[in-house]
């Protein structure tokens, strides 16, 4: 079923549109473990209100989608189970909004505006920088 | 046993994630659909750590809270695909959408958080959940 206009990519039949579910949720579920103990072991060394953690995950979930994305080029709407289980899947789940969204908000409410604007700044600057690189080594960045 | 936990809500999370940008919102001026999970993670995780601090809440069991905050709502989110499509749009000269995607993520993930967080932690005499 097509979505409501402006689809990205072709429509695949319903066995493909299955695989490419499964795909995301083997992606997500390594991803999602990989970002779980990697954000602890990054916290429990670091003891700090900001989260370096996360911060972390996002910054290398960021690269690595670069990289993805450069290496697999053009050629992501013709390997839609690749991109669904290592784009989409792992590096989709290996990084999260939710958490940074509520570590800013904490760091809010406990008083800390300014480590707050740094948290907000430094992911974002982060993160586009990280998919900039991920791209630029691949070839990707023109 | 948590990183079972953690792996069965992100791959739920990232499914969900996958469904609303295939079949509910068409990419148009800016990439909707990430910006829909996002909030709507952003929210939800607000609302998880508001009534987590309930000590009665079945929300503050650690298999549940496995589940639903770094399994759930973090695999529903994601920063590396709004990254990449902030800069997709940048590239291409569309710098006012970029700029959009940018603030509007951020602007309603706090909001989210925020308002889920006070709702989360409104009932905190009724331990109905």
């Amino acid at each position: 079923m097509p979505g409501p206009g402006g689809n990205r990519r072709p429509e695949p039949r319903g066995g493909a549109v299955i695989t490419e579910f499964v795909a995301v949720a083997a992606g997500s579920a390594l991803g999602g473990l990989c970002r779980f103990h990697l954000t602890g072991w990054i916290d429990r060394r670091t003891h700090t209100p900001l989260s370096f953690g996360t911060l972390a995950v996002n910054t290398l979930g960021a690269f690595v989608l670069g990289l993805l994305v450069g290496t697999l080029g053009g050629a992501t709407e013709e390997q839609p189970v690749t991109a669904a289980l290592a784009m989409t899947g792992f590096c989709g789940s290996f990084t999260t909004v939710s958490s940074w969204s509520l570590q800013t908000i904490t760091l809010a409410r406990t008083h800390r505006a300014a480590t707050a604007v740094f948290n907000l700044a430094a992911t974002l600057v982060a993160g586009l920088g990280a998919v900039i690189l991920g791209l630029a080594m691949t070839g990707g960045w023109q | 046993m948590t990183s079972l936990w953690v792996a069965l809500g992100t791959a739920l999370g990232g499914v969900l994630r996958y469904g609303v940008d295939r079949f509910l919102l068409p990419e148009a001026l800016l990439p909707w659909s990430t910006l829909v999970v996002n909030t709507l993670g952003s929210l939800l995780i607000g609302w998880i750590a508001g009534r987590a601090t309930i000590p009665s809440s079945r929300l503050a069991h650690a298999n549940l809270h496995a589940f639903l905050v770094p399994g759930f709502c973090a695999g529903l989110t994601t920063f590396s695909v709004f990254s990449h499509e902030t800069l997709v749009l940048l590239r291409s000269g569309a710098v006012a959408a970029g700029t959009a995607n940018i603030t509007g993520t951020v602007v309603l993930m706090l909001i989210g958080s925020a308002l889920g967080l006070a709702a989360g932690r409104r009932n905190m005499t009724d331990h109905t959940d």
